[in-house]
């Protein structure tokens, strides 16, 4: 089971990573508040990178610690499933991610 | 090959212990997974045949113009029926069948991990489909489209009572769904052949434990939905009426983030199924077996982070659109990585096109079609023409029949002998494989085009002058032939199973445990259970089967009457525990009966009757967990080939434990998206901020975590207690336990009825926040209820130093109502304020 | 040629594929690129298959990490990624903000339409734009969830009640355009549609001034 959650985890924090960014978006979006939009743009877009660059690093944090191999981590096959699950979702975070790159008002 | 030899003896002693009752009783009783995997399987093809036919009456509508064959309004029934029957009454109790019947036997096991449970799906989804089926027999089928969009499908729009039949005839179906993915998922984990480490698994565990995770994550949205959609309708307490609060959005978001997995919650089995077979027919080994196990779950979860493509004109920024736009193209690689394996595996084997390879050559054509027009409409600016057009019907015909209904021919094909016995029909199935797949790509591939060139889905008719005529009618025409084709198909199945000569043990040469039963096999499936020490155990010992049926593998023996099998360690496939399974049983059927009567009383209006079957259904369900385990010790017991292990219940690890964590997942999800829809509605929906506010709540707040929190740390002091054999102790502190619950769910029930809410049915503020309510009340009261079975069960002798498993199991439970009491308590606290 | 061939046969008042203004011609466009690239990869990947059962042609053993690696990730995150490009660009120049606009507001309800004007009295089920001028609809409704979507024009908006949803237009000819409720609505869905009638500049000003659709020649 632990080889699952290890495999799962990486896609997790990528569905982590969207989910926030979007619901940060909607809340920057949020219909009523056109007085002040600039403004709430502004402070939602920084946490959306923020959130962004944080799930990065934490891949590139759990790849570490995979290189490095502790050895209660399982070997063979399990190993480099999980070990390609986490470089591949990392690869998805950081596309995924490319749009706020671009910020652009509400629309 | 002749028909195993068999240990006499012990084939009678198993065929006693683990045969059904004969007669109507076994009918009713039988809680076997060869049994019921089957009758799944036979249902599906049944719900299947009906919704096929209400697709060829609105290809008859459609094939000319100005066609006067239905009406609008019929029309609206006949494809809201056509998509619902086919995505909750075919596509999933069909893999669950497959499923069912062939897990246990690919694992080396001799049943699932929860019989019963198996066969109360069973009966939920015959119930369930019999209210879709009646509804339609009368004319008042659900017609809203099988997506349900509010308003269109609220009260107001919908007054009849053909909204409420979707929405509680899909509920009760998928309670059915979320049982068999429970089941399934632990089974996989826990019940596989010694020696079988989740590696050495065979592809088609991995696709069916990615799916029953999806289905445990993916279904609780939907059945959110429907739950407040039907509360809306029958009280009018607004969670999606526009006027008050509500917002029609907050459905799509729910439907959609149950429907985008749902696709692949479908496509996932069929794959395993291509994935076992292909490799069969072209006589090798899987190539990329790793690749395929990490895409699985790239597919598994990716699918829940691309719902919103399916909204993209419903006015979202376009930066959102972007993300999901990237997710939803991102799906397509390992999907990519997927079909790429399986061609590899075709260059590396020596492939022949026997019937199976056939069909898995009509799922590459039309599947890989699907998937592009998939990437298609993926891309924003094309899915703002093409969304509700024709094309996506084209679309989603083509990733479904693709890539399920083509894998699950080939797999019908291929397991057919093993489920009969029997060898195929020569030609036949060639013949029926032809109309169909022609019949398909006449039906549907221009079908692309005429959606492109402006006909709009769900219109029951269209005027000459549009262009459409020509491939309206060549649709039509094709989809007759698929027709045909299908039925061919059928009466192949049919006439094998009743005219055709025996086949012998492995007409394909498949390596996976499966062949390693009798064919057809029996009750127990192995005689002994298989040891396993590669991924296609048979390659390695193709007599496999003579040995285990001579008794020449694990509990090779029977005692006290048991259903045994061996449970092990879920990563490494050690042996743990032999755990006992429930026999015949009528409790399934009253469960799913008394469940039944609880949608029959909401269908009917019968509110005030609907806690009769609430407490019969605590009833039933508290007979039927107490029918398990043991009031004696056993300690270790010989499992064969010279190992001993405890009988589960002696054990920490057992698939009830497992079960009841994915209950809580799947529990936790509902919850998720409650707190989702509470937070969507305060920030999006119009209407907001509501004309009043929760009262002063902080008085019972406190009192109910605190409560709880008391009742949560007695129960844990009352393990500590039953370790130590102070059991006299362990009852007391139970019981002080099941009452902390209880004060908590008086001071819930004060916040509810004390006149701090604001009137329900005025805004979805105070809609959702009474939902919030019962959901916390409705915990409470479950935990008080299961610590009073923990505190009876130690009373009555089935708990002991050893046997404490059931405590873990209420421990989950408890700790679950105490922290969610304390996070909804918070939320609503915070609330308060909410102008 | 053979694409463009097929796709003259695809006129009508509501095919996407006879485009009338900026937004629909370049998402024409764009489905005739996905439409030879989806062509191109159908054919590669059948031709795969196929070779699979010439063993004689094939070799035996090619690494995995050629098919999969190099193939199925390598390959397609390249195509798609060009094409997400593309999107972004198409999509993103059809985003109802920014410059210039007319404003028209369309409400929809079960089975009528209703077109109002910021300047002008409403013109009940038809809807006036200028020619070679973008427009911004803004589009709602008032009973269930309906769909605004002129297709020779551009891309569709869901029309939703309690909320407004904006889709920028341009017609780049004068003449009627059909226009259609694309989500599902009820019995009257399949009639529920309207008129678009786009002004040359002189009419529209006309029109902005107060005159009637009769009176400029449209009814």
């Amino acid at each position: 089971m632990r080889t699952v959650l290890a495999i799962a985890g990486a896609w997790l924090v990528w569905a982590f990573v969207l989910a926030a960014m979007y619901a940060l978006h909607g809340m920057a979006c949020a219909p009523g508040g056109e007085a002040d939009e600039g403004r709430r743009i502004t402070m939602f877009w920084s946490l959306m990178v923020g959130i962004w660059a944080a799930a990065v690093l934490a891949a590139l944090l759990m790849l570490w610690i995979l290189w490095r191999g502790p050895s209660q981590w399982p070997g063979g096959v399990s190993r480099k499933v999980v070990a390609g699950s986490w470089v591949a979702a990392l690869a998805a975070m950081l596309l995924t991610g490319v749009p706020v790159l671009f910020p652009q008002a509400c629309g | 090959m002749t028909e195993p030899l068999l240990d006499p003896r012990l084939q009678r002693d198993l065929d006693r212990i683990w045969s059904p009752e004969p007669g109507w009783r076994g009918v009713l009783t039988n809680v076997n997974h060869t049994d019921i995997g089957k009758r799944f399987m036979i249902a599906a093809v049944v719900y299947f045949s009906v919704a096929g036919l209400l697709a060829m009456l609105i290809r008859a509508q459609l094939a000319s113009p100005r066609s006067a064959f239905v009406g609008p309004e019929i029309y609206g029934q006949i494809f809201t029926m056509h998509g619902t029957l086919m995505m909750f009454m075919f596509a999933i109790p069909m893999f669950e069948g497959l499923a069912l019947y062939l897990l246990p036997k690919m694992l080396g096991s001799r049943d699932m991990a929860f019989p019963r449970i198996g066969a109360y799906g069973w009966w939920c989804y015959v119930f369930g489909g019999a209210m879709l089926l009646g509804s339609m027999l009368v004319g008042k089928a659900p017609d809203g489209g099988w997506f349900m969009y509010t308003p269109l499908s609220s009260r107001t729009y919908t007054p009849g009572i053909n909204a409420d039949i979707w929405l509680l005839g899909a509920t009760f179906v998928e309670i059915s769904a979320i049982c068999a993915a429970v089941e399934i998922a632990v089974t996989v984990l826990k019940l596989r052949a010694p020696g079988m480490s989740l590696v050495r698994m065979p592809l088609f565990a991995w696709y069916m434990l990615a799916t029953s995770l999806m289905m445990v994550f993916g279904f609780p949205p939907l059945i959110l939905g429907s739950v407040l959609l039907e509360v809306e309708r029958a009280f009018g307490w607004p969670f999606f009426d526009p006027t008050r609060g509500g917002d029609s959005l907050l459905w799509q978001h729910l439907f959609w983030l149950f429907g985008h997995p749902e696709v692949y919650i479908i496509f996932l089995p069929a794959a395993g199924v291509v994935s076992t077979i292909l490799p069969v027919m072209a006589r090798t080994r899987i190539v990329g077996y790793g690749w395929i196990v990490a895409s699985i779950f790239a597919l598994a979860i990716l699918s829940f982070g691309l719902w919103v493509h399916h909204m993209f004109t419903v006015g979202i920024p376009h930066m959102a659109l972007a993300f999901f736009s990237v997710a939803s193209t991102l799906v397509a690689v390992p999907t990519a990585v997927q079909l790429f394996a399986w061609i590899a595996t075709l260059w590396q084997g020596r492939p022949e096109l026997k019937l199976p390879m056939l069909y898995l050559l009509g799922m590459f054509s039309v599947f890989v079609m699907g998937g592009l027009t998939g990437v298609m409409l993926a891309i924003v600016p094309f899915n703002w023409q093409a969304h509700d057009t024709a094309f996506v019907t084209a679309h989603l015909h083509y990733v479904l029949i693709g890539g399920f209904v083509f894998p699950i021919l080939a797999g019908i094909v291929h397991w057919l002998p093993h489920v009969t016995g029997r060898a195929r029909i020569p030609r036949l199935g060639e013949a029926a494989f032809w109309l169909i797949f022609l019949g398909f790509h006449a039906t549907f591939l221009l079908m692309h085009l005429v959606g492109l060139m402006g006909m709009r889905r769900r219109i029951d008719t269209y005027d000459a002058a549009a262009g459409w005529t020509a491939i309206n009618l060549l649709s039509s025409v094709g989809a007759f032939v698929m027709a045909f084709g299908f039925a061919l198909f059928l009466a192949d199945c049919v006439l094998q199973r009743v005219v055709n000569r025996r086949s012998g043990q492995s007409p394909w040469g498949g390596t996976t445990l499966e062949w390693a039963t009798a064919v057809p096999p029996r009750s127990y499936n192995f005689a002994s259970l298989p040891a396993v020490s590669s991924r296609d155990p048979l390659m390695d010992e193709p007599r496999m089967a003579v040995r285990l049926a001579r008794g020449g593998g694990y509990l090779a023996a029977t005692r006290y009457g048991w259903r045994e099998t061996l449970g092990v360690d879920t990563t490494t496939g050690r042996i743990l525990q032999i755990v006992v399974l429930p026999g015949s049983s009528a409790l399934p059927i009253l469960l799913a009966g008394a469940t039944g009567s609880f949608f029959l009383f909401m269908l009917a209006g019968l509110y005030g009757l609907t806690p009769l079957s609430l407490v019969l259904v605590v009833a039933i369900s508290w007979r039927w967990a107490w029918t398990t385990g043991s009031t004696s010790e056993h300690g270790e017991l010989p499992a064969g080939l010279g190992s001993s292990v405890p009988p589960h219940f002696e054990t920490q690890d057992t698939p009830g434990w497992w079960a009841s964590i994915f209950t809580l997942s799947a529990n936790g999800t509902f919850l998720a998206s409650l707190i989702f829809g509470f937070a969507f509605l305060w920030v999006v929906a119009p209407g907001w901020p509501p004309p009043a506010c929760l009262g002063p709540i902080g008085t019972e707040t406190a009192i109910a975590i605190l409560a709880s929190t008391a009742g949560s740390a007695s129960l844990a002091v009352a393990r500590r207690m039953v370790q130590r054999g102070s059991l006299g102790n362990a009852i007391r502190l139970g019981a002080a336990a099941a009452a902390g619950m209880g004060v908590a769910l008086v001071a819930v029930a004060a916040i509810a009825f004390g006149g701090t809410l604001p009137i329900v049915t005025d805004h979805a503020y105070a809609a959702v926040a009474a939902a919030l309510l019962a959901y916390v009340a409705m915990h409470l009261a479950l935990a008080a209820l299961m610590l009073a079975y923990g505190t009876a069960r130690i009373g009555t002798g089935y708990v002991s130093p050893r046997r404490s498993h059931e405590l873990a199991i209420i421990g989950q439970w408890t700790h679950y109502a105490t922290a969610t009491t304390l996070l909804i308590l918070v939320i609503l606290f915070l609330a308060q304020s909410c102008r | 040629m053979a694409v463009l061939l097929v796709l003259a046969g695809c006129g009508g008042d509501v095919s996407t594929l006879d485009p009338a203004g900026p937004s629909a011609t370049s998402i024409a466009m764009m489905w005739s690129v996905m439409l030879i690239g989806a062509t191109f990869i159908t054919i590669v990947v059948l031709s795969l298959l196929a070779l699979g059962f010439r063993r004689s042609v094939v070799p035996r053993r090619i690494p995995e990490s050629l098919w999969l690696g190099y193939g199925a990730i390598g390959i397609v995150s390249v195509a798609l990624i060009a094409l997400l490009i593309y999107g972004f660009l198409v999509g993103g120049g059809q985003r109802p903000i920014g410059g210039p606009a007319t404003t028209i507001r369309a409400t929809a309800q079960q089975w009528h339409w209703h077109f109002s004007y910021e300047a002008r009295a409403p013109t009940g089920a038809v809807l006036v734009m200028p020619v070679g001028h973008p427009v911004t609809v803004e589009v709602t409704a008032t009973d269930v969830i309906h769909g605004f979507w002129i297709p020779r024009l551009g891309g569709k908006v869901d029309a939703i009640p309690g909320h407004v949803n904006r889709l920028r237009l341009q017609a780049d000819r004068p003449g009627r355009f059909v226009g259609l409720c694309a989500e599902f609505c009820g019995t009257g869905h399949r009639d529920h549609s309207f008129t678009a009638i786009a002004l040359s500049p002189a009419d529209w000003r006309a029109f902005m001034d107060g005159a009637s659709l009769e009176a400029l020649g449209h009814d």
